[in-house]
């Protein structure tokens, strides 16, 4: 024993600290060393799991904080490369040019029930700002169409057969039976005519919209066309005096069919004209 | 025992694990001086074995380096140090029970560790020729909270409210428990005089 006291005959606390001391096992060198440099090492260099942890737990904020955006985005993009494929791809869908083609310048064929025979259904125009009202719809009879050919101060057959001339160039003309060239074609004359006007929008991709606004520009091409229409009128019907001269010469000729079918013409493009005294009273009746 | 106890001028316990925290690898330095004789005859005192000792030895130490991120300065560092210790020693008996296929909870080590360390007979004793054998193997006698408060007391330096602190009982249990483990150890010795 190396302490002083014996151990055997009592034990107080002074013993007790002599008895632990005097077992004082020293540390090992190697374990001393290897504790150290362990803890020297720790404070030099971070542990790689945890740089790791560090630069996920970066990522995991900045994802929490902008999660909402991106989900937005990936919501957008799947929305985009599905939705609207199947959208423009549907039967039904206004987007496809062609269509809506179809749509504005849908010609349907009443039936023949109708008791108005020659009526047109034309929609409006705002020549002013150049586009034209899809909503509206207005249908003109045959008669509210020449007092309105009067009052522009341009001939019916002439007006008539520039829209069907501009008709004929869209190559509608087959389609919807419109064989009205001529105004006095009982076949086009019977069938009434609807025009279902669409929203601007869905026809300015086409040169369609060219009939739907008549601009400027445009008007010149329907005054040649309607040139062109009148061309092939007579050249008596120029003025309400030849033309009636040449309903004399007809009925005249002995001819009173033709002459009456010429005074029924002059009567919707003149009515009350001046020059109708100048005809037999029974030809007039 | 005598403890490196830090002087007046030199920086208290806590200053120096907090300046390690920070990175200062010389405040460890400093605190591994202090403290690793007792706490490796603290531990050597626990597991009787001193291979057994200089692992959790180590593992204490590591532990020590691994949560000084997280350690707060409102206790005392060398309360710290030994609960880490403990806590180890505990480790150490649980893996030894595990190795013989039981499972112990907390308590049942702490009450079963002079089952592990079986305590010698008086022949056996008599037979020891040194004093730090004899001192052990009267330790090993010695029930695990007895073991536990006489390291503390004599080995680590602890007060009786520390111990009591320590250990979760009243100061009166612990002076009990000490007056206990004086008798059993003084009974140990004598036999092997």
């Amino acid at each position: 024993m190396s302490h002083s006291k014996n151990p055997n005959s009592s034990l107080d606390d002074d013993d007790m600290h002599s008895l632990f001391s005097s077992n004082d096992t020293q540390v090992p060198a190697a374990l001393d060393a290897a504790i150290l440099t362990a803890a020297s090492e720790a404070v030099v260099s971070p542990h790689p799991s945890k740089v790791q942890s560090e630069s996920s737990a970066k990522e995991s904020s900045w994802w929490r904080t902008h999660w909402p955006q991106g989900l937005a985005a990936a919501a957008v993009f799947v929305l985009g490369v599905t939705i609207v494929p199947m959208m423009i791809s549907s039967p039904e869908s206004k987007l496809r040019s062609s269509d809506a083609l179809d749509e504005v310048f849908e010609i349907a064929v009443a039936p023949a029930a109708a008791p108005e025979a020659n009526t047109r259904a034309i929609s409006t125009q705002q020549s002013d700002t150049g586009s034209f009202q899809a909503s509206r719809e207005q249908t003109l009879s045959k008669a509210d169409l020449r007092a309105e050919s009067e009052r522009l101060g341009e001939p019916l057959v002439g007006a008539e057969s520039g829209l069907a001339g501009l008709e004929s160039e869209l190559g509608l003309e087959s389609e919807a039976g419109l064989e009205s060239e001529h105004p006095t074609d009982s076949k086009a004359a019977s069938k009434p005519l609807r025009k279902i006007a669409e929203p601007a929008s869905l026809s300015m991709n086409r040169d369609d919209q060219n009939i739907a606004q008549p601009t400027t520009q445009d008007g010149a091409r329907e005054h040649s066309v309607a040139d062109a229409a009148t061309d092939q009128e007579p050249a008596y019907r120029e003025t309400a005096k030849q033309w009636v001269q040449e309903i004399f010469r007809l009925n005249s000729a002995g001819k009173k069919d033709e002459a009456r079918a010429e005074l029924k013409q002059f009567l919707l493009k003149h009515p009350g004209s001046e020059d109708l005294r100048a005809l037999p009273q029974e030809l007039l009746e | 025992l005598k403890i490196d106890s830090p002087t007046k001028t030199a920086p208290d316990d806590n200053a120096l694990m907090m300046a390690y925290a920070t990175g200062q690898s010389d405040a460890f330095d400093t605190l591994y001086a202090r403290y690793k004789q007792p706490l490796y005859q603290f531990i050597l005192h626990g597991c009787n074995n001193q291979a057994s000792a200089s692992e959790v030895f180590q593992d204490t130490w590591m532990s020590v380096v691994h949560a000084r991120a997280s350690y707060q300065d409102s206790g005392t560092f060398k309360a710290w140090l030994y609960r880490i210790a403990r806590n180890k020693l505990v480790d150490f008996y649980r893996k030894q029970h595990k190795q013989s296929n039981e499972e112990l909870d907390e308590e049942a080590v702490y009450t079963s560790v002079t089952t592990i360390n079986t305590p010698l007979n008086p022949l056996e004793l008599a037979e020891l020729d040194s004093d730090r054998e004899r001192v052990h193997a009267a330790m090993d006698t010695l029930p695990w909270k007895q073991r536990e408060a006489v390291m503390l007391k004599y080995i680590a330096g602890f007060s009786l409210s520390e111990i009591a602190s320590e250990q979760g009982d009243p100061q009166e249990t612990v002076k009990s428990r000490l007056r206990y483990a004086y008798t059993r150890l003084r009974q140990q010795l004598r036999a092997t005089s």
